[in-house]
């Protein structure tokens, strides 16, 4: 056999020492099937029963009382959506950066080069209703584009992790989504219909804890919960280079606490191209 | 763009705008340089500009020290103001600007360079590295680039001057390129050097895979490099730097342009609840 027909080029990352790590995969070939193919991925039990609990009660506590530098918003249709939970500490710290989520963030965004982008909780009335995001290339959030090469090289830019903090089902508050709508040309005619006619969407019931990691350009809603409290901790991450979520600057006081370690402060790194020294442009 | 440039962009990768610098501009901006070059770096620095010689630069091919003047070098530029500034919402780039990004952007970086005798730069980029930041993609008849560079001439570059070379249609090639980390070869096929007189500029997507053939001339190449993103990417590092009193001269596009347009804006955020007609 020609060995020059088998020999591998140097890539870009190698020859100039970019350290974006895209080229060790993290994702088994059935898990990078499953994800290009559907646009998510499940995780159960990423938090504890008490953990849970406590995240639950804290996002209670914060919806009365906020933390400095987080914004609470009450929403036009029943829902309120507390902006910047990362500044509370303790649990809702520590859910930004567990790591089943995280091996699939560096599957699935730039290597090691990603970054928290937003941090959320949700508390849902039993009123709530969301819409049905667009997805696919007929969405206007370029922020939000999908992206996978011919081996399994995910570049996807916004990256969402939802985690249940109550038990979910099809009729109680589900999330829900148009699998595969993620490589949708065309844009879904499903504007003025309610979730429960549109027909393709698939409800994902999660237990209390358990996490749904979706490309933000699949098409996606939540159904209406049947409580008047239903919790969520939403998590959005994007490639180094991703501005932060407006009213989800990082305080001194959070990157202070953090700085001791390594996995916290680097999702909390300012934005960035290439990490400073890994390449000689002016930086 | 014409519906011939926009053939060609998608074709090729670039474009060469040609006398898009009237001549005055270019004598002020030259002028300027050159009494920049009179300082030293200290004195450069103690304006804001950061001046960096090419010897560190991992993509610089460096001749022999120069018998005057200052070595191969990049800086920054905006912070001398003037026709620099003027530059970031130049008028007849602008729309050609908007075609290719097709979101609302921002600059991410503006820079000059200056290359002697036996300088040169290697190839680096092409659509193959999936580089994120910079993918060059095209949908719903539309170009979505996710960075665009303008490369303005500021003296006549001719091959042997060491022009701005690329690899036309490696914006779209799904193979690693072999000349990666090579300073360009004129004489190889798939080579392209584009050749400049002063004022006029290459419009180009930064998947292209694109470098600088070497200098073998007397003439020193200047440049300017105009980089734009859309509005969600960040600058690069001290790039976006401009002069003192900026925001309160610039007019309000050039202030968006450096400032960054709001990165998610007239955009709904994931999962944000609205009045459904279930509701």
């Amino acid at each position: 056999m020609d060995a020059t027909r088998t020999q591998r080029l140097p890539t870009e990352e190698e020859v100039f020492d970019l350290q974006t790590g895209s080229g060790r995969q993290t994702l088994s070939r059935e898990e990078q099937h499953f994800f290009d193919t559907a646009g998510y991925a499940l995780l159960p039990d990423v938090l504890k029963p008490r953990q849970v609990e406590l995240a639950r009660q804290t996002l209670e506590r914060l919806a009365q009382a906020p933390a400095p530098a987080m914004r609470l918003r009450r929403t036009e249709s029943f829902e309120l959506e507390l902006l910047n939970i990362i500044e509370a500490g303790g649990i809702l710290e520590d859910a930004v950066a567990l790591e089943p989520v995280r091996r699939y963030l560096q599957g699935l965004i730039w290597g090691q080069q990603f970054r928290l982008i937003a941090s959320r909780g949700r508390i849902r009335e039993m009123r709530s209703r969301s819409r049905l995001t667009q997805g696919g290339q007929a969405d206007p959030r370029r922020y939000a584009r999908y992206r996978c090469g011919p081996v399994g090289e995910f570049r996807c830019l916004l990256v969402t992790c939802l985690i249940a903090l109550c038990d979910t089902t099809a009729d109680d508050g589900a999330f829900c989504l148009i699998p595969g709508s993620h490589k949708c040309h065309l844009p879904h005619p499903y504007a003025d219909r309610r979730l429960e006619e549109v027909a393709p969407l698939q409800d994902l019931p999660l237990a209390a804890g358990s996490a749904v990691v979706f490309t933000d350009n699949v098409s996606h809603a939540l159904r209406p919960p049947r409580r008047d409290s239903q919790h969520w901790l939403e998590f959005q991450y994007g490639p180094s280079y991703m501005e932060n979520w407006p009213g989800c600057e990082f305080s001194a006081d959070l990157l202070q606490r953090t700085e001791a370690d390594p996995v916290k402060s680097h999702l909390l790194l300012a934005p960035y191209y290439h990490p400073a020294g890994s390449q000689k442009k002016m930086d | 763009m014409t519906a011939e440039e926009r053939y060609l962009f998608d074709l090729n990768g670039y474009l060469v705008l040609r006398k898009v610098l009237p001549p005055p501009v270019l004598a002020a901006m030259n002028n300027s340089i050159d009494r920049l070059e009179a300082l030293s770096d200290r004195e450069v620095e103690a304006r804001n500009l950061a001046r960096k010689y090419q010897e560190d630069n991992v993509y610089a091919q460096v001749g022999p020290a120069p018998q005057q003047g200052l070595a191969d070098y990049s800086s920054t530029i905006l912070p001398c103001g003037g026709p620099f500034e003027e530059l970031i919402d130049w008028p007849t780039v602008l729309p050609c600007l908007e075609e290719a990004i097709g979101v609302p952007f921002r600059l991410d970086a503006a820079s000059f360079m200056s290359r002697h005798g036996g300088g040169g730069f290697v190839f680096h980029h092409g659509y193959a590295e999936m580089l994120p930041y910079s993918e060059y993609a095209f949908e719903r008849d539309g170009f979505l680039c996710a960075s665009i560079k303008i490369s303005y001439a500021l003296t006549d570059v001719d091959v042997e001057d060491g022009c701005f070379t690329v690899i036309p249609g490696s914006h779209k090639s799904h193979f690693p390129n072999p000349l990666v980390g090579q300073v360009p070869d004129p004489a190889h096929p798939l080579v392209r050097p584009l050749p400049c007189e002063a004022g006029d500029a290459v419009f180009f997507s930064e998947d292209l895979s694109h470098g600088a053939v070497e200098n073998r001339g007397n003439r020193v190449r200047r440049t300017l490099f105009y980089s734009y993103a859309p509005a969600y990417q960040c600058a690069w590092g001290r790039l976006t730097e401009v002069a003192p009193g900026f925001e309160s001269r610039a007019n309000p596009r050039r202030l968006e342009l450096v400032r960054g347009p709001a990165p998610f804006e007239n955009m709904p955020a994931s999962l944000t609840a609205v009045r459904s007609q279930a509701g």
